[in-house]
């Protein structure tokens, strides 16, 4: 049975034109635009207008694409910058949501969470209310950092900035998350009862 | 429920790979003691647990329509361009030619300057048609045209829409 294409094969047919493969690229990393591109707004429905710009800026700048860097980069690159100017625009529109709303509950589904599961929605809430406080770089900085799992090393090439100023943004977006969580969302950190050393644990 | 995260994973999270992050995340997305033991160490690692969380599938499908959509589109407002710019440069050359011809008909016909009209037919440039090729940037031509004294810039350009 063949093997399906990387991700540098199909980068080199969509290049060429190849439409399927531009396609199969779409769907591999879809998932994770919209992800970046909706924590960093805040706002589905604004993800989703990035994801699609995103897309269409890729189809049509792939023959300008370097392919010594890593495609993902290059991917994270564009949604990052075209997110950040999402964010700006609905800020100067009248500001991020600062209070939960329908669409937050949307990001997370609709769906009741199943017994041991992690509250989505609770936690989709809280996320969307502490980082609209966070600068939009700061946002990005944490977003790559902490939920899609980039190193500082990487997140400096996303961002084009120094590992150091990485590391000074992720800082500070976590002292300010903390404190939020802190302040605002208490029950999002185990309690006494459920932090005694050892207590199910391994 | 699979087996707990060990300890070096808690100890180690910062510096772990991103597909061994992604693994202890989707654990930690179901198991509530390794996630309360991950929250523990710093309670802004709960929202580490927002990359387990799927998009909504339906959303995801629009969006792949809505893509395909504007992808055609781009693709036939391409290919009409690319006539219309073949028809563009056609029609610019043939018009360029047949004003060269012109003024090069005008030139024969019109009598050689006196040699006593003095400084002021000396400063009206030359007494013959020049055309002349500015620029050329993309699709966008630009032909300047001396006509005696008269200076005719043509500027074509596809895009310009008037």
């Amino acid at each position: 049975m063949p093997q399906p294409p990387d991700d540098a094969e199909l980068v080199r047919a969509a290049a060429a034109g190849d439409r399927r493969a531009f396609d199969e690229l779409v769907r591999r990393k879809r998932e994770r635009v919209v992800r970046t591109a909706c924590q960093i707004t805040g706002h589905l429905d604004d993800a989703l207008d990035v994801a699609q710009g995103v897309f269409l800026k890729v189809w049509q700048r792939l023959d300008r694409y370097d392919s010594s860097h890593a495609f993902d980069t290059w991917l994270y690159r564009i949604t990052v910058n075209a997110a950040i100017d999402s964010l700006r625009t609905r800020g100067a529109r009248g500001g991020v949501a600062l209070v939960p709303s329908p669409e937050v509950d949307e990001i997370a589904g609709a769906a009741p969470t199943p017994e041991g599961e992690i509250d989505r929605q609770a936690l989709q809430r809280a996320f969307a209310h502490l980082a609209a406080g966070l600068a939009p770089r700061q946002r990005a900085v944490f977003v790559l950092r902490e939920i899609e799992g980039l190193d500082p090393e990487e997140i400096a090439v996303v961002l084009g900035i120094a590992p150091s100023t990485v590391r000074n943004h992720l800082l500070q977006a976590r002292r300010i998350l903390r404190e939020g969580i802190e302040r605002h969302y208490p029950g999002l950190v185990p309690g006494p009862s459920r932090r005694a050393p050892g207590e199910g644990r391994e | 429920m699979s087996e707990h995260l060990s300890a070096a994973t808690f100890e180690r999270f910062d510096e772990l790979d991103r597909t061994a992050r992604a693994s202890a995340v989707e654990h930690a997305s179901r198991c509530v003691a390794c996630r309360d033991r991950l929250v523990a160490t710093d309670p802004t690692r709960a929202f580490a647990l927002l990359a387990a969380i799927p998009i909504p599938p339906e959303r995801l499908d629009r969006l792949d329509a809505d893509l395909g959509r504007e992808i055609d589109r781009l693709s036939q407002r391409r290919v009409g361009i690319s006539g219309r710019a073949v028809a563009f440069i056609a029609a610019s050359v043939a018009l360029a030619a047949v004003v060269a011809g012109l003024v090069g008909e005008r030139d024969r016909a019109a009598p050689a300057p006196r040699a006593d009209r003095g400084s002021e037919a000396a400063d009206a440039g030359p007494a013959y048609g020049r055309v002349e090729l500015l620029s050329l940037s993309g699709d966008a031509q630009v032909l300047d045209l001396h006509v005696g004294g008269t200076q005719v810039v043509m500027i074509f350009d596809k895009d310009l829409d008037l």
